[in-house]
């Protein structure tokens, strides 16, 4: 080696010796994965089933209103939308259309028909959508109280849809939340106190009030569409028709999205 | 500098380097380092492997998750001839990915949409250790990791020889678990309470547990 390169040499050595002694280092190691999944939980406490039993006058005039029903508990770790929207199997040739399970008499009579659009049931949510700033915005929600039948404004008709999982566009009524990225509720739950307050005062929990006026004859005469209006499709455009008494269903279903 | 001094200045550069980063364990202190027998003295985890949080109910983000003496240190610290073996043991967290945010967690995947939330920090994760006779630095108690790639918490660490027998926080002698399991045993338990603030997503660390020679 040449003489030059003696200082590096030994002060290499120098390190090298330092770490090459016979010393005790022993290590283990433990991986910790966390797993945070997006959670978005309903909660829906009331009957399964919410029956409307039109067998008085006064009840097919004044209509029926069925008062904190259903309990809507929400607990979600993202931010979310919260919608209700009205369909049914189909039976009936339209999703949008009530199913007619049962007709009674001796059949459709002169003028009577099944159609029954979905959108006759009302929906009254106890408190205010938090945030829905949708351009033109219809309806923010279902927090407006019932009118006195006839109705007209349309802000209480259940949203209907045939694709129930496709959020409402822009305008039309959420329960909380709304289509544009920037409403929605933040993440939390009614189990703790938040910002909004705990438990039924906070915006984690909705009580939903129902109600239908058949009126007489019975034509519905509350119906609208989503956007407010008469519907087009009601009793199929027939003016002179009316409600073929029988049994009908449809389906109403909560929607808990990550905004 | 003529090249070969240059060539050669590179080359016991690179030696030492090299030599330097084998250290997994940067926890060597001051002293001969000579004292234990690096070949008898050993660290064993009886729970080694994953250790995993699901979180897929909302009691569990918000309550958290915590997991009861998920690892088991062992430790053995034999004397060399005519020598008194002193140690420490230290534990290190580390991120993973080098890609990942110092202060973060390596995120593996995120799921759904982006949100609002964010990264979790690597002092999100709390950790109590505890043996029988209570040796460890804060002995039952949560602590958690500085929110920085490469931050410690001592278990073990003190200058003064604790001999094994007696029984009291930081003993450090030489001795071993099979004999002594209050002294050489170490549980851990791990707790993780996320809070609603995180996106959703696959995250992971390492936590690093070095015995070293004081």
């Amino acid at each position: 080696m040449k003489k030059s390169n003696l200082p590096l040499f030994f002060i290499s050595m120098l390190f090298l010796g330092l770490t090459s002694k016979a010393q005790l280092v022993d290590e283990q190691n433990v991986t910790i994965t966390m797993d945070l999944q997006p959670i978005l939980q309903l909660d829906m406490s009331g009957p399964q089933n919410i029956d409307f039993v039109f067998d008085e006058v006064y009840e097919y005039v004044g209509g029926i209103t069925k008062y904190g029903v259903t309990q809507l508990k929400v607990s979600a770790s993202v931010d979310w939308d919260l919608y209700a929207v009205g369909y049914s199997s189909g039976m009936n040739g339209n999703a949008l259309l009530w199913d007619n399970q049962v007709t009674y008499g001796i059949g459709a009579a002169t003028n009577a028909s099944n159609a029954l659009d979905c959108e006759l049931l009302e929906l009254r949510q106890n408190k205010a959508n938090p945030l829905n700033t949708s351009v033109a915005a219809l309806f923010n929600d279902y927090s407006t109280a019932f009118g006195k039948s006839p109705t007209i404004t349309g802000a209480n008709n259940i949203y209907t849809s045939i694709a129930p999982y496709t959020k409402p566009i822009a305008g039309l009524k959420y329960i909380a939340g709304g289509v544009l990225g920037v409403d929605f509720v933040a993440g939390g739950t009614y189990l703790v106190t938040n910002a909004s307050g705990t438990g039924a005062g906070s915006n984690y929990w909705y009580t939903m009030d129902y109600r239908i006026v058949p009126g007489l004859p019975a034509i519905f005469p509350n119906t609208r569409s989503n956007a407010g209006v008469a519907s087009a499709i009601h009793f199929g455009g027939v003016a002179t028709a009316y409600a073929q008494p029988g049994v009908y269903t449809m389906n109403v279903k909560y929607v808990l999205v990550q905004n | 500098m003529p090249t070969y001094r240059l060539r050669n200045f590179f080359l016991w550069t690179l030696i030492l380097f090299s030599k330097l980063a084998n250290a997994q364990c940067p926890g060597l202190g001051a002293g001969t380092h000579t004292l234990c027998d690096p070949l008898a003295s050993s660290i064993t985890l009886a729970h080694s492997g994953n250790i995993d949080f699901l979180f897929d109910t909302y009691y569990q983000i918000n309550g958290g998750i915590t997991r009861g003496g998920s690892t088991q240190i062992r430790i053995k610290a034999i004397n060399n001839i005519s020598s008194t073996c002193q140690w420490k043991l230290v534990m290190y967290v580390s991120n993973i990915s080098g890609t990942a945010t110092p202060t973060d967690w390596s995120n593996q995947t995120l799921y759904g949409a982006a949100g609002s939330g964010s990264i979790p920090q690597l002092d999100l994760l709390e950790i109590r250790l505890d043996n029988f006779c209570h040796t460890p630095t804060n002995a039952g108690a949560w602590q958690q990791f500085a929110a920085l790639n490469g931050s410690s918490i001592d278990i073990i660490n003190s200058a003064m020889l604790v001999s094994a027998g007696s029984c009291v926080t930081q003993v450090n002698g030489a001795g071993d678990y099979l004999s002594n399991f209050g002294e050489y045993t170490f549980t851990l338990d791990y707790r993780i309470i996320p809070g609603i603030t995180h996106k959703p997503g696959m995250y992971a660390i390492k936590i690093s547990f070095c015995l070293s020679e004081m």
